[in-house]
């Protein structure tokens, strides 16, 4: 009996004969593939390719089979062979989508945990010495940006600040830096700890994006915070709270931040002259909810208050100088959702609200401005296939724009719409071509202007660690405030970006080197007209390295830019103070274990800033001493959630002069008198602790966190 | 006797291959086989591949998923590139997903998915540290209330956190009292079959760490 019962399970494998099946995977180059999965189809026979992508194994099926090979990134292959086939030789393609397709890196840069080979991730923002913890700062140190250190804004590829439209979940956001003094660098109004990703483009951006002459930078909040949290920042300059609650379809942030400048400057002499240090609050609150399977509703509002009084030394004049007292109130707002609306569409859109009001007072002078931007947008993505998508949007931004002079009541404004629409498709070509193309429509209402804008971009991969990409387009922005409060119905600028990019990465090296071509048009002067142009060039390059040095991780940066243009009152092309020809970040970032300490130093520096000698004739014919700046910082880990943090700005003192103001009429030996802008202090010294808790009941059942 | 003895064999034989065909019961055998003499990542690739191929076979059965996942895992912990590690990773997240499909509110395939986590969390812990140790702590925390006798969450989350509190030198009287918890859960575990039997030379290593 037990001889039939063991007879019977072996039948299976004794019963007939065997043969050994044998061969080679290869993909389309005839390279071989290793760890591919063969089998013969209904059957528990199988294997794994070897090394050199060679597989065997045994099979008792019968004399016609089908043989299947699959691995991760390949289609899998089918093949019908006999029991006879002495060498199988299959062949697998690589799956053409966008996860495997070579990515368009020109002029852009992602921050984002995605993948270990990201330029910048959301942690650098608060380890970069120098930041201090601000986007804006952060983003300094990166690859096409120009360090103007006494404003703290963004300033790309030889534009003004002005020219880097900011969004937030796709929306413009309106005023995203807070208002402050002259020399007095501001910070960007929103805190790094919201966002899980950032989108930095140098230029050649998707029709996706407008009404910006540079750059976009564009921040995702985050979708799913992980657990129910409270985190407890306190600062040398004041400190915060923000909890988070996680409920299964939807959750909460809430957080209130205050900040105030005065014991600090109590303790430590500042080279401007504050009356009142920089003080503020804002409140903010973040709330997400599912929306289905696949789909998610986010609603962010903040609100905030910020002041200083300041007093600035005049040219040829000893006395305090001019008082300015400024006051900034400003709101944010936005909803917008993502969902699946069928298997290929994908809908995405929302709107926000800026509301931004500065109330400044110039000696005895009180005026008031305010500002509105709404911004509505629906975009709708169509996975025509794996290889291609494509993509098509309509936006509409409403812009009011008041200014009043309080004691004579004077008053002017205007207000504006335009609707823009895009549409852009993007094709894998393999996945070593990609190829974008679309336009970008808007029609300006005041102005009574359609204009139709190009966007093209290509990438391709010449090796596994390579890219080159190109990308190339026109762009447009509204004119600054200024100009169109005198004439709102004034033209749009205008550019054109050519630029070319190469970047090898690695995982733990990223080399990227990008030359660049952009010029100016319809730049607005003071004359009223739209007459001014200019151009761009340059170049810039970035390596960073996280590997070759245990616990070192270090970028460099290079970008050189030659910009010239004629804008406001200039009546010839000029280099413009905000763009200095050559531009330089080292940061590195040390690790040492045993003190659970993460040390960075951050050393910047420019060609200097050019500035006008009213002294020497020409225009902005004079350049300011290089500009250095060294700046140190260490976080402690003292517990997994509890931080501590310092970190000193130009801890070497450095006297970095930005440029000069001259006094408006000669004095006796017929020169202007002159007044260097300068820094607001030697260095800023900054200590902060942060805390992290827990308050899942559930983990905290089960960790201490 | 003889006759006793033929009973319980056919009787043995009869109870499998109702429930699972003895073709499946080789298969898996050769494959657990497969894994536990695997010594590279390449081998764990290959038993991976082994229990994918079973899977293909036995739809209604979530172990061939089970053991796919578990073999990329450990294989993550062999790999020498981010990339590769993620890879790995992201494919054996998948497959716990499949699995879950077969066995929903499965306590055992919970602790693979924090255990995955946790090796993600590895990959670059100063990055991820945030998020992916409350994701393995919840995983963790679900498969021992899905299942308050199954001693894997508990050895790994004694793992985990010993590591934590000897690195800040802090208390470590949580994580040991849990690895206790987890040897004993072992000692009472009756594991049948296929069922998943491993990670008592963790919790015996962190009790040993505790010392």
């Amino acid at each position: 009996m037990i001889r039939f019962v063991l007879f019977a399970l072996l039948l299976p494998v004794s019963g007939l004969g065997q043969t050994v099946l044998q061969g080679v995977i290869a993909d389309k180059s005839g390279s071989t593939i290793p760890g591919v999965n063969v089998w013969i189809t209904n059957t528990y026979d199988g294997g794994t390719t070897d090394p050199k992508g060679r597989f065997n194994f045994t099979t008792s099926s019968d004399s016609t089979l089908e043989i299947q090979a699959s691995a991760v990134g390949f289609i899998t292959a089918r093949q019908i062979i006999t029991r006879s086939s002495k060498e199988i030789e299959i062949t697998l393609y690589e799956k053409v989508n966008e996860l495997n397709a070579v990515s368009i890196t020109a002029g852009s840069i992602e921050v984002s945990d995605k993948a270990t080979s990201v330029v910048l991730k959301p942690l650098d923002i608060y380890t970069t010495a120098g930041a201090i913890g601000d986007i804006t700062g952060a983003f300094n140190t990166l690859p096409g940006t120009m360090t103007v250190a006494n404003d703290g804004r963004l300033f790309v590829r030889g534009g003004d600040a002005t020219e880097t439209a900011i969004f937030f979940d796709g929306l413009r956001v309106g005023n995203a830096y807070n208002t402050t003094g002259a020399n007095v660098p501001t910070r960007n109004r929103f805190n790094p700890n919201l966002f899980k990703g950032t989108f930095f483009s140098t230029g050649g951006y998707s029709a996706e994006f407008g009404d910006a002459l540079s750059s976009i930078l564009s921040l995702e909040s985050i979708d799913k915070p992980v657990r129910n949290q409270t985190d407890i920042s306190l600062m040398s300059v004041g400190g915060g709270v923000a909890s988070t609650f996680v409920g299964k379809n939807q959750s909460l942030t809430a957080e209130v931040n205050v900040l105030d400048l005065t014991p600090y400057q109590e303790l430590i002499k500042q080279d401007i002259d504050f009356e009142q240090a920089p003080k503020g609050f804002s409140a903010q609150a973040v709330y997400r909810h599912n929306w289905g399977k696949d789909g998610l509703v986010k609603s962010f509002l903040q609100g905030s208050r910020n002041s200083l009084i300041i007093w600035n030394k005049l040219p040829g004049d000893d006395s305090r100088g001019q008082r300015t007292a400024i006051q900034n109130d400003f709101a944010f707002g936005n909803t917008s959702y993502k969902k699946m609306m069928a298997e290929k569409w994908l809908a995405e859109g929302g709107f926000s609200i800026s509301s931004n009001t500065d109330k400044v007072a110039i000696d005895s002078n009180n005026y008031e401005i305010d500002e509105q931007l709404i911004h509505v947008k629906q975009k709708f993505t169509y996975y025509a296939s794996d290889a291609l998508k494509l993509r098509t949007g309509v936006e509409l931004f409403a812009q009011t724009y008041d200014e009043r002079i309080v004691a004579s009541q004077l008053e002017r404004g205007f207000n504006d719409t335009r609707v823009s629409v895009f549409t852009e498709g993007e094709y894998f070509a393999g996945n070593d071509f990609t190829f974008r193309a679309g336009f970008r429509s808007t029609a300006f209402g005041k102005a009574n202007l359609v204009n139709l804008e190009p966007r093209l971009a290509a990438a391709y991969r010449p090796y596994k660690e390579g890219t080159i990409s190109l990308a190339a387009g026109m762009f447009s922005q509204t004119q600054s405030a200024d100009f169109t409060v005198l004439n709102d119905d004034i033209l749009p600028s205008q550019s054109k970006h050519l630029q070319l990019s190469f970047q090898h990465s690695d995982g733990n090296r990223t080399l990227r080197a990008e030359g660049y071509l952009k010029s100016y048009d319809r730049l607005a002067l003071a004359n009223g007209t739209t007459d001014g142009e200019g151009y761009a060039h340059g170049f810039d390059v970035f390596y960073r390295d996280r590997g070759s040095i245990a616990n070192l991780d270090f970028w460099v940066t290079y970008s050189f830019v030659q910009s010239r243009r004629q804008f406001g009152s200039f009546t010839t092309q000029v280099q413009p103070s905000y763009a200095p020809a050559h531009n330089i970040s080292v940061v590195g970032k040390y690790w040492v274990e045993q003190w659970k300490t993460l040390f960075g130093a951050t050393w910047a520096m420019n060609s200097g800033f050019s500035y006008d000698d009213l002294n020497r004739p020409g225009e902005m014919e004079s350049i300011t001493p290089a500009f250095a700046s060294l700046s140190l910082n260490a976080s402690y880990l003292i517990r997994q959630n509890l931080i501590l943090h310092v970190a000193c700005n130009n801890v070497l003192g450095r006297d970095n002069v930005f440029g000069y103001d001259y006094s408006s009429a000669t004095d006796e030996n017929g020169q202007f008198q002159s007044i260097s802008r300068g820094q607001v202090a030697k260095r800023f010294a900054f200590v902060a602790i942060f805390w992290t808790i827990s308050t899942d009941k559930k983990a905290n059942q089960l960790n201490n966190l | 006797m003889k006759t006793l003895h033929t009973f319980f064999f056919a009787l043995l034989f009869a109870t499998i291959s109702v429930a699972q065909p003895p073709a499946y019961q080789r298969a898996m055998g050769e494959a657990l086989g497969q894994m536990g003499a695997a010594e590279s990542p390449d081998d764990l690739l290959a038993a991976a591949n082994t229990f994918e191929r079973i899977s293909a076979q036995a739809p209604d059965q979530y172990l061939p998923n089970y053991y796919a996942a578990l073999s990329l895992i450990n294989r993550s912990f062999m790999l020498s590139t981010a990339d590769e590690k993620d890879q790995s990773l992201n494919r054996a997240l998948e497959l716990v997903e499949n699995a879950e499909k077969i066995a929903p509110g499965n306590s055992e395939l919970e602790t693979l998915r924090g255990y995955a986590f946790m090796a993600k969390l590895t990959v670059d812990p100063a990055s991820r540290g945030q998020q992916f140790s409350a994701l393995t702590y919840q995983s963790f925390g679900k498969a021992m209330a899905m299942d308050s006798n199954n001693p894997r969450p508990a050895a790994l989350m004694a793992r985990m956190e010993l590591g934590t509190a000897q690195y800040f030198g802090s208390d470590t009287s949580k994580p040991c009292g849990m690895a206790q918890k987890a040897i004993a859960l072992y000692e009472a575990e009756k594991a049948t079959g296929f069922d998943p039997s491993w990670g008592r030379d963790l919790a015996d290593q962190v009790a040993e760490g505790c010392k």
